[in-house]
Formats: C-alpha cells, sequence, structure tokens
C-alpha cells in the first residue's frame, strides 16, 4: 500500500531522510524505530504531503504524493505526537471540524463519533472545551479527528509520547483493534517494548538512513541476539562504523 | 482549490473568534467606544471646565483698596471673585494657589484717573495655578469694562462721540451648513479610526489562526487533511476579513451613536455635534472600508504567517497600527486638491476618500481608483499569503 523509493530530504547541510526506502503491505504494522533526531518525523512528514522532497519516489495506495498530494492525504490518517486541539472547542467540535475537512458526509459524522468515541473513552467529556483537557484527553481526540474518515492508511508518529501509563496502554490497545487485512498501520517510535508488542515488520532509523529493515525474527537473527535492546544497540553500532 | 473547504475553515475560525475575548474587546468593544470618547469626550471634558470656572470664586487681595473704591465697587459686583483682606502672609498664599491674585493699588490711584494723569495697577499672579489664571482672566474683564466706563466719560465731557474710536463693526457670518461643519470635524477623526481598525481590527483572529496555529500544534494536523493550501488561507482569510468588517462597522456604529444620542447624554456638547451622514456617503465609506480590510486582511495574515511564535507575531501589531495611521496622519492637513496618482497608494487613498466624503464631495473616479486598487493589491496580498503557506522553512520554523 506504500512504496518509498531512495527518499532524501535535506535542511540545509543537514540531510534528514537519506536514501531511504521500504514498503508496507496491506494487514501490516510497520513499525520505524529510531532514537529521537533520526529522521522518522520528517520521513512521515515526506509521506503525508506536508513536506516535499528533495529527491525519490512515494506511493501511497497508488497515488504518487508530488503528482497527486490531495488524494494522497484522503488516503491518510495522520496522528503525531505533536497534534494540538483548538483549545475554544469542544472535543465533538475538534473532531467534527475534521472529519468535515476530509469529506465525511454529515449523516455519517455521527454514527462514526458513536463508534469511535466509546473506543477511546472520549463520551465522558466530549462537549467539554479542549483548553481543559489533559495530554492524555487531547490525543485520544487527535485520534478520533485523524480516523474519522476511516482511512486505509494510518500513521502514529510517536502517538503515546508524553502520556501516562494507562493512557499510552489505551492507545496501543486502540491500534491493535485498527488492525484490518485491507489497511496498514505506519508506527513509529522510540520505545523497543511497544515495537516488540505491536509491528509485523520494523525499519530501523538511524541518520536519516534505513539502518536495518526486516520482520522481528529476521532482525533477531540479523542482530544475533533475542533482546530487541540489544538488537537495536548492535545494528545502530555497525551503521556508525559502515558510516 | 475546494471552496467547500475554504468554507469550512471559515465557519470554524469564526467560532474560535467569537469564543476569544481578545478578540472580541480588539473588534467589537474597543471600536464601539473609539469614537464616542473620541468626538464627545473632549467637548465634555471641556464643557465641564468651563462650567467649573465659570461657578468657581477664587480668592484675591487688593492692597490699599480705599485707593480704589470704584474698582472695588466693581469688582464686587461681578461676584465671581472674592475680596479677602490683606494678611502677612499673602505672598506664600499666592505660591502655594490658595490666594489667587494680590493687586497693589498706587497711592492716590483714583485721584489721578480723575486728573486724567497716568497711573498703573501692580498685579501679582501664579501661571502655575489654574485658580490663578482664571481669577487673572476674570480680573482682566472687570478691569476692561471699568477702563471702558472711564474713557466713556472722558469723551462725554469733550463731547466726542464714542463711535470716533469704534468706526465700523465686522460682523462674521458662516456659511458652512450643519453638515459640513460636522464633517470637517469627524474628518479628523473618523478616517483615522476607521484606518486603524481595518488595520488591526482582525489582527487577534489573524494571529491566531496563524501564528495561534503553530503554537497549538494544530498546523500539522490541519495541513494533513485533503483542503489543499491555496482553501486554508483562503478560508482563514476571509475569517479575518470577517472579523476585521465587524470592527468596521462596529466604528461606525459608535459613530452613529455618538451624533444620534450624544445631545440626549451630553446636553450641549451632543448638540453641537449632531451631524447625520447621508445614506449614500455612509455606503460609499463602507465599501472603501471593504476594500482596505480585504487588503489589509491578506497581507497581516501574510506577515503573521511568518511570524515563529504569537509573541513574535504580537510584537508586529504595533508597527502595523503605527504604520496604518501615518497616511491618515499625513492627509489631515492637506487642503489642497489630491493628484489621482495618490489615490493608488494602498491607506492612502483611503483616506483621501474618507475625507473628502465627510466634507460632502463624492468624486466617482477617485472612489473607483481607491476600490480597484484595494481589490487588486488584496490579490495580491492573497497571492503572497498563499507563497507563504507553501513555504516548508516558514511553516516549521519554530
Amino acid at each position: 500500500m506504500i512504496e518509498v523509493k531512495n527518499l532524501k530530504k535535506s535542511f540545509g547541510n543537514f540531510k534528514a531522510v537519506d536514501d531511504v526506502s521500504f514498503d508496507v503491505k496491506a494487514g501490516e504494522i510497520f513499525g520505524l524505530l529510531g532514537p529521537n533526531g533520526a529522521g522518522k518525523t520528517t520521513t512521515l512528514r515526506l509521506l503525508s504531503t506536508v513536506l516535499k522532497p528533495d529527491a525519490g519516489q512515494i506511493r501511497v495506495n497508488g497515488f504518487d504524493v508530488s503528482q497527486e498530494p490531495d488524494r494522497v492525504r484522503a488516503q491518510l490518517g495522520v496522528v503525531a505526537d505533536s497534534n494540538g486541539l483548538y483549545d475554544r472547542l469542544t472535543a465533538t467540535e475538534n473532531v467534527r471540524y475534521f472529519a468535515r475537512l476530509y469529506d465525511l458526509p454529515e449523516a455519517n459524522i455521527k454514527s462514526r463519533m458513536d463508534e469511535l468515541f466509546p473506543k477511546l473513552g472520549i463520551d465522558e467529556f466530549a462537549n467539554k472545551r479542549a483548553g481543559q483537557f489533559s495530554r492524555g484527553m487531547k490525543q485520544k481526540v487527535s485520534i478520533a479527528s485523524a480516523l474519522m474518515h476511516n482511512p486505509p492508511i494510518m500513521i502514529f508518529d510517536e502517538p503515546t509520547n508524553g502520556l501516562d501509563v494507562m493512557a499510552a496502554r489505551q492507545v496501543r490497545q486502540f491500534i491493535k483493534e485498527c488492525r484490518r487485512p485491507d489497511k496498514c498501520i505506519i508506527f513509529s517510535t522510540h520505545i523497543m517494548r511497544e515495537v516488540e508488542e505491536l509491528c509485523d515488520r520494523i525499519a530501523i532509523i538511524h541518520k536519516g538512513k534505513v539502518a536495518a529493515i526486516g520482520t522481528f525474527s529476521e532482525l533477531q537473527q540479523q542482530g544475533g541476539s533475542k533482546d530487541f535492546e540489544e538488537i537495536f544497540v548492535k545494528l545502530i553500532e555497525e551503521d556508525d562504523r559502515a558510516l | 482549490m475546494r471552496f467547500r473547504h475554504a468554507f469550512i475553515i471559515w465557519q470554524k475560525e469564526i467560532l474560535d473568534a467569537v469564543r476569544d475575548r481578545r478578540s472580541l474587546i480588539i473588534a467589537i468593544i474597543v471600536p464601539l467606544l473609539v469614537m464616542p470618547i473620541f468626538t464627545l469626550g473632549p467637548s465634555y471634558l471641556r464643557k465641564l471646565q468651563v462650567e467649573e470656572t465659570q461657578q468657581s470664586v477664587q480668592g484675591i487681595v487688593i492692597q490699599n483698596a480705599d485707593q480704589a473704591p470704584a474698582l472695588v465697587a466693581a469688582l464686587k459686583a461681578s461676584h465671581n471673585l472674592k475680596l479677602i483682606e490683606p494678611k502677612s502672609n499673602d505672598e506664600t498664599a499666592l505660591q502655594e494657589g490658595k490666594l489667587a491674585l494680590i493687586v497693589n493699588v498706587p497711592q492716590g490711584f483714583e485721584e489721578k484717573l480723575s486728573k486724567e494723569e497716568k497711573t498703573s495697577l501692580e498685579i501679582r499672579f501664579n501661571p502655575t495655578k489654574s485658580t490663578s489664571q482664571t481669577a487673572r482672566d476674570k480680573f482682566d474683564a472687570v478691569l476692561r469694562a471699568y477702563q471702558k466706563q472711564i474713557v466713556a466719560k472722558r469723551l462725554e465731557v469733550r463731547k466726542i462721540p464714542v463711535e470716533v474710536f469704534e468706526p465700523f463693526s465686522a460682523n462674521y457670518q458662516n456659511v458652512a451648513s450643519r453638515e459640513q461643519l460636522g464633517g470637517f470635524v469627524l474628518s479628523f477623526f473618523l478616517p483615522l479610526f476607521l484606518i486603524m481598525w481595518a488595520a488591526i481590527g482582525g489582527s487577534q483572529a489573524a494571529i491566531d489562526t496563524t501564528a495561534g496555529e503553530k503554537d497549538r500544534k494544530t498546523l500539522e494536523m490541519l495541513l494533513v487533511t485533503p483542503a489543499g493550501r491555496s482553501s486554508i488561507v483562503l478560508g482563514k482569510i476571509l475569517a479575518v476579513f470577517t472579523v476585521t468588517m465587524v470592527a468596521t462597522l462596529m466604528i461606525m456604529l459608535g459613530f452613529a451613536l455618538s451624533f444620534t444620542y450624544g445631545a440626549q447624554v451630553f446636553g450641549d456638547v451632543g448638540e453641537q455635534l449632531k451631524f447625520s451622514l447621508q445614506p449614500i456617503v455612509a455606503v460609499l465609506m463602507f465599501l472603501v472600508s471593504a476594500g482596505v480590510a480585504a487588503m489589509m486582511s491578506a497581507w497581516t495574515f501574510a506577515l503573521f504567517s511568518w511570524a515563529r511564535s504569537l509573541r513574535e507575531a504580537q510584537s508586529y501589531t504595533t508597527w502595523i497600527s503605527f504604520g496604518s495611521i501615518v497616511p491618515a496622519m499625513a492627509v489631515q492637513f492637506r487642503e489642497t486638491a489630491p493628484s489621482l496618482v495618490l489615490f493608488l497608494i494602498p491607506l492612502l487613498n483611503a483616506t483621501l476618500v474618507f475625507k473628502e466624503l465627510l466634507l460632502g464631495e463624492i468624486n466617482g473616479l477617485d472612489i473607483g481608483v481607491t476600490l480597484a486598487s484595494s481589490f487588486v493589491y488584496a490579490l495580491i496580498g492573497l497571492g503572497v499569503a498563499t507563497q507563504v503557506f507553501q513555504n516548508e522553512k516558514v511553516l516549521f520554523r519554530q
């Protein structure tokens, strides 16, 4: 569903994404794992058309991000850790606003809210203004906003950042429930345990490059260990030596 | 561009602005009050001061009062100055403002007057005290009347008619109509505030929808929706324009209230300024304001989009409000007919048209050029704002 080929993006002299390639298949949860500043968010911003690539190609559900950015965006639901809400709007108003921008018909907005709000536990604060929300509440509303149009491709960029244990657990549980045979999920994080728990395949991103890619067992073989943290550190060190 | 997306964004921004207290203060409360305060306020304060001066009585000391009984009688008859017996600490009291004047009458003052010999009075006053200034004016009025009386007597003795010294009188006739007079007074205030609020009336909404969106971290969520950048920019600029037009309407409403109800609330002061705009003039002023508001909404939006943070954007508003009043101030003292080229200069053109309209002149060409140029500048501003919103370095330069 997603094909990324030789993707490059620099900010001045800094190469944020340097020749990154991967693909994501339907039914898959694909993990992007890397330390802070590795290039995960820039890759996802390129994928969601917020940034334009310097070189390379990205196809999302058959649409090229450079040629048909509007169509690409309609295929995506993007949840970023930095997502905020409009403080003077209620949770419902925030969600409805984005649903309308995703061209969801008015009739479907309510039924979709009825489906998503109980799952995310938004019901109890649905009519309160977002200015009073905790970070966990905000993240739940931002997930609902991003997924109201039931997109085939979901992108979660460090969605548990800054959340307490219970809220993070709820978000991970929700992502698991989003898995469908005809949909794919990209999940970016720097937390090993989340990758182990959720992802079918993983790309380890380091200094803008893909240091390793494969299923969990393939990476275990490549790293020569069963402990994922050890595998991660070893692969990154190997990559550093190669650079 | 999809207008449906622009409309959805406009709706949301308006709802957000309505719930934003700062936006309401800048767009509704302040513009509603500014015209009554600046038109009726100074006149009302002046009236209060005049009344206070007329009603209050200041204490003065006449040294050697027995040498000028006629003058003392004239002062007593005027009833607005109180004669106090001289004391040793009069000088200190004058310095402190407790005493308004000290008048020193020379020996044989009235005797010299009767002999038509030259003589003089010494009047000590303190210009740093308002009571002393007021007493001086009142004392002067009594002195002038007294002098006139003496001169009239002297002329009578010589059988010379008073007309010898006043061969004719000048009778000035005011040819300006009440509307023209009102328009002249208004042409100092209304253009200034209309331009200023067209520039900053929607600033809070513009800041909130640009730098505020970056600060809240909602911008990226918006950018990943199918709404294209041009739809986003159009929807947001239309929202800023709407808020700005509300501010402009409030300025005009404040003006209407001051001139319609001023007489009821402030009596004479409001009556002096009682003035009504011709409906066509009001409509034309509103149209020209709309042109300025459209242009300023687009350009301020582009400028605020450039800002890294709310604080940086807020710092721009000082310069915008200062920049917007410069042309309005420049036009205030211009009497000669402006050339058509001046109507191509943004803000200056609208100020010139406002002044023309308020002085009763409806010049179609000047208005047309002003409206057309404001529209073109607004379109250029929209283009610049869209470019700024396409620029990833600007959008993510926090």
